[in-house]
């Protein structure tokens, strides 16, 4: 509400027009003035007609007077009519006269031009000179201003009248009217000055009295309203004030998002070109590396076939043999790298930090790489700088890789002369320094810079001639980074290169530090397989789908010791097997159509299933081997399978195995006397289920036939007679399938089985 | 056929255990290999039925459920009693190893599951495997 636009008829009083009491009386009064007026008019018109008519009739009588004195007259004479004349006047009322008589005039009054006159003929007696023409003129003011003259007291007093009246009437109407509106007047001021409480005083029964009282309802109302409003407006201020707030935060919120999303979108952008690019890198070493697969593959593939070939002398044959396998291992290096990469690009290349003994690991990578280095007749050595430490905390498997893969690539490219790895160790810094110097080709300045990273060899066309992923150093570095220390170069075209690893050894404090190898040899540890190859007992389970691998790993188990080697090809299987045979050892595979590995192992594990599962897998994952050991697999060995870490799994898991004839000598002899007579009831109750299984066979009761051989091999061998179950297991099988075409066969055997078990314990 | 009895001889003691199957020479054996594992609180039944009442009564430790059994069957009697007693430790003891069986036994909820011909060291896994859930 805008207070300025409301007009406060506050100097209403100072203005005569906005004052009803004047108007009305005004009004009235020129009401009373016309009318008054008009009636004076009258009043004097019809005066004047009066004064007109007398006068009239006065001069006629007057004329009429003369006539007959002058008639009566016995001597008619001029002066006689005259002073009858003047006489007469003086009995009336006329205030001058002219009269001309017989051509002489006399006046008589004063005569002047203002003056009217009328005019009569006098008859005049002929005796009169010689003219008897006689005529009066009597002069008079004219009648209006006469009549005027004579009701102007009457004037005067009407318009005196008219003033009182007028101003008893403004007192009036002032009382009558004027003051109610006066008293809403003030109220409607007050109310326009925004005072909602103020009422207006009932004083009257009449339409004032009603308008008052509306008037008091309307305030009310309004009032009322006017609250409603308020707190309306109230509300709305403060629902303003919450969306401006709102509108504020949000506008802030806004230019956030904006600039969030200018950032994104530069990131975006960013990340697009680098995914662009190392796409298209990634492309082509994926063209790269298949090229790389193919090459030892189709020699694989190529000497294989060579085999079959047989008119090959069989040095011909250990040649491919041998061509076979280096390209095979050559294309597990491959695969191997490929699988680091992508673990270090998903981040999940895993260290593990173990204390280990650098002399050992430098011995292997020495038997390794000396015999590369001897068949392109280099000469390969080891240089130690003592003291070095006994031991040192490291990743042994990364640590190793990384040697090997700097030792091959030195003797690689190296045609004349030695590689040599120079150890040293700084006990202060806590680091271990590998030199791998090579007297080979070199790089130069450009090419080392490109050396280390991914996917790129120095020269592409040094990839056609030595062959290799390219990755080999990429992933060194990555590793030589994540044991906590870095790989460096320092190289000379043409002059050989160095290549510096270095790694953290973890505190060094309490360890011991050695002056020469002598104390190291001693603490040699003897190389597992050989004790356990060949001499391993008890059964596998084998569950494995791939023929091949099959084959593979039945001759591994065969060369390791004298073991009895089941195979199936699915899970499901396995687990059926498992469940109703013993088994020592289960190796499942965990890709397997019908039910995965890793399905079977959680259910046996479900039916309390107690012996260790070793999962076979081609998958190198950490988490994925987590996996397989939290469904209940009590190891992994990864495809391709090394045969060393084959064995010595093998080795570990049967080594506590206790041969089942022992478990009898076991029992408590309690049990051994319980159990000999259980044996003795289930054995005499052969005949009678003999000749039960004869009649129902006879008279072709397959139903009761189940039963019984289903009941045999229940318990045959929980009784002490396994073949009895092992022979009933077939032909149950038969019964349920509906075949009886080998029924004979079985059943024949089964019954030579109860027979014997019958005969043994001294039935017939 | 792993090591023999391990199982401590005192928490063995302990245990009752009902032992159902419709054979009565198989009843005897699991009860004497039961016996030679130190566990005398031993009761059985000749079929699902009775197997049922017997728990609802019970509510052995562990019980031992053949599957091919007249009245109720091992399958049905297992669905009874987990529904009894949610944790109930039941071993589903079958000629039959075929997949389905067990896993319809292990979905109803049974805790192990042995084929015949089983050996002691079957159901000393069983007793051990018991005691384990029993500490965890």
């Amino acid at each position: 509400m805008n207070s300025d636009k409301i007009i406060v008829a506050d100097d209403w009083t100072s203005n005569w027009q906005a004052n009803i009491a004047v108007k009305i009386t005004a009004i009235v009064l020129w009401g009373v003035i016309v009318v008054t007026f008009i009636t004076l008019v009258a009043i004097v018109l019809s005066h004047e007609k009066e004064l007109k008519a007398d006068f009239f009739s006065a001069t006629k009588e007057f004329r009429d007077e003369m006539n007959v004195h002058i008639a009566d007259m016995k001597s008619p004479d001029i002066n006689k009519i005259v002073k009858f004349l003047e006489t007469e006047m003086q009995f009336h009322s006329f205030d001058s006269i002219e009269a001309d008589l017989s051509g002489k005039v006399y006046s008589f009054g004063k005569i002047h031009d203002d003056l009217d006159f009328t005019s009569l003929q006098l008859s005049l007696p002929n005796s009169l000179e010689k003219n008897n023409n006689g005529e009066l003129r009597f002069y008079y003011q004219p009648f209006r201003s006469k009549s005027i003259d004579e009701t102007k007291n009457l004037i005067i007093g009407v318009a005196v009248a008219i003033s009182l009246f007028g101003l008893f009437l403004t007192w009036v109407i002032h009382h009558v009217l004027s003051k109610p509106f006066q008293v809403l007047i003030d109220a409607t001021k007050k109310v326009s000055t925004g005072d909602l409480e103020t009422r207006v005083d009932i004083f009257s029964q009449d339409e004032f009295g009603h308008l008052a009282q509306f008037f008091n309802e309307m305030l009310i109302r309004i009032n009322k309203h006017q609250n409603e409003l308020l707190a309306i407006n109230e509300d709305l201020k403060r629902e303003n004030s919450e969306r401006v707030d709102a509108e504020r935060s949000l506008v802030l919120y806004r230019d956030h998002l904006e600039k969030t999303v200018e950032e994104r979108t530069i990131d975006l952008a960013i990340a697009r070109d680098q995914a662009l690019k190392a796409s298209k890198t990634k492309s082509s070493f994926l063209a790269n590396m298949s090229h790389e697969i193919r090459t030892p593959l189709t020699a694989i593939i190529g000497f294989g076939e060579s085999l079959l070939d047989e008119k090959q002398t069989e040095s011909d044959k250990f040649d491919s043999v041998q061509a076979v396998i280096r390209n095979g291992r050559h294309l597990l290096t491959i695969i191997n790298d490929i699988l680091d990469m992508s673990k270090m690009e998903a981040d999940k290349l895993d260290i593990e930090t173990i204390s280990m003994s650098p002399f050992h690991l430098l011995d292997d990578i020495y038997s390794l790489a000396s015999m590369q280095a001897c068949d392109k007749n280099l000469i390969f050595e080891v240089n130690y700088e003592f003291p070095l430490p006994k031991l040192i905390c490291s990743d042994p498997t990364r640590l190793k890789q990384i040697l090997l893969n700097l030792s091959a690539n030195a003797i690689k490219f190296t045609s004349e002369g030695s590689v040599g790895i120079y150890v040293s160790c700084d006990k202060a810094a806590q680091k271990m320094t590998f030199v791998v110097k090579d007297s080979g080709i070199g790089l130069s300045s450009a090419a080392q810079e490109r050396l280390f990273k991914a996917f790129s060899q120095a020269d592409s066309s040094t990839t056609r001639e030595f062959g290799g992923t390219g990755l080999g150093l990429f992933i060194s570095k990555e590793l030589a980074q994540l044991l906590g220390g870095d790989i460096k170069i320092e190289s000379e075209e043409g002059v050989g290169s160095k290549f510096i690893v270095s790694i953290s050894t973890g505190p060094l404090d309490e360890i011991e530090f050695i002056d020469d190898l002598s104390s190291v040899e001693e603490s040699r540890p003897s190389p597992v397989m050989e004790h356990s190859q060949g001499s391993l007992h008890g059964s596998v389970l084998l569950a494995e789908d791939n023929p091949d691998n099959q084959r593979l790993i039945m001759m591994y188990l065969r060369r390791a010791g004298d073991l009895d080697v089941t195979v199936v090809e699915n899970g499901s299987l396995a687990v059926e097997h498992a469940l109703s045979n013993e088994y020592d050892l289960i190796l499942m595979d965990m890709q397997m159509p019908v039910m995965g590995g890793l399905e079977a192992v959680q259910i046996l594990r479900g039916t309390g299933y107690s012996h260790p599962i070793i999962a076979l897998t081609a998958n190198a994952m950490k988490e994925e081997q987590k996996s397989y050991v939290e469904a209940g697999c009590d190891g992994f060995l990864t495809k391709p399978i090394d045969q060393q870490m084959f064995f010595s799994v093998l080795s570990e898991r049967l080594k506590n195995k206790i041969d089942s004839d022992q478990s009898l000598e076991d029992m408590s002899e309690d049990f051994q006397d319980e159990f000999q007579k259980l044996v003795r009831r289930f054995v005499e109750r052969l005949p009678a289920q003999r000749i039960e299984l004869e009649e129902a066979i006879k008279h072709k009761q397959w139903e009761i036939v189940s039963n019984i051989v289903h009941n045999l091999k229940g318990m045959g061998g929980g009784f002490g007679y396994p073949d009895i179950t092992r022979l009933a297991e077939p032909l149950e099988k038969l019964l349920k399938a509906g075949e009886f075409s080998d029924f004979n066969i079985s059943y024949s055997k089964l019954l030579a089985e109860i027979d014997r078990a019958c005969s043994e314990a001294g039935l017939s | 056929m792993a090591s023999l009895p391990t199982t401590d001889g005192l928490f063995n003691s302990k245990l009752s255990v009902l032992v159902a199957d419709d054979q009565l020479v198989m009843r005897d054996l699991l009860t004497a290999l039961l016996r030679n594992l130190k566990i005398h609180k031993i009761d059985s039944a000749a079929d699902g039925t009775q197997a049922i009442d017997q728990f609802r009564k019970t509510q052995h430790d562990i019980v031992f459920l053949d599957i091919d059994m007249p009245e109720t069957d091992g399958l049905g009697a297992l669905k009874k009693m987990i529904e009894i007693k949610p944790d109930a430790f039941i071993v589903m003891v079958s000629g039959n190893s075929s997949i389905d069986n067990v896993k319809a036994a292990l979905q109803l909820g049974s805790k192990g599951f042995i084929v015949k011909p089983y050996s002691t060291s079957k159901i000393n896994d069983m007793i051990n495997k018991h005691r384990k859930n029993v500490i965890e």
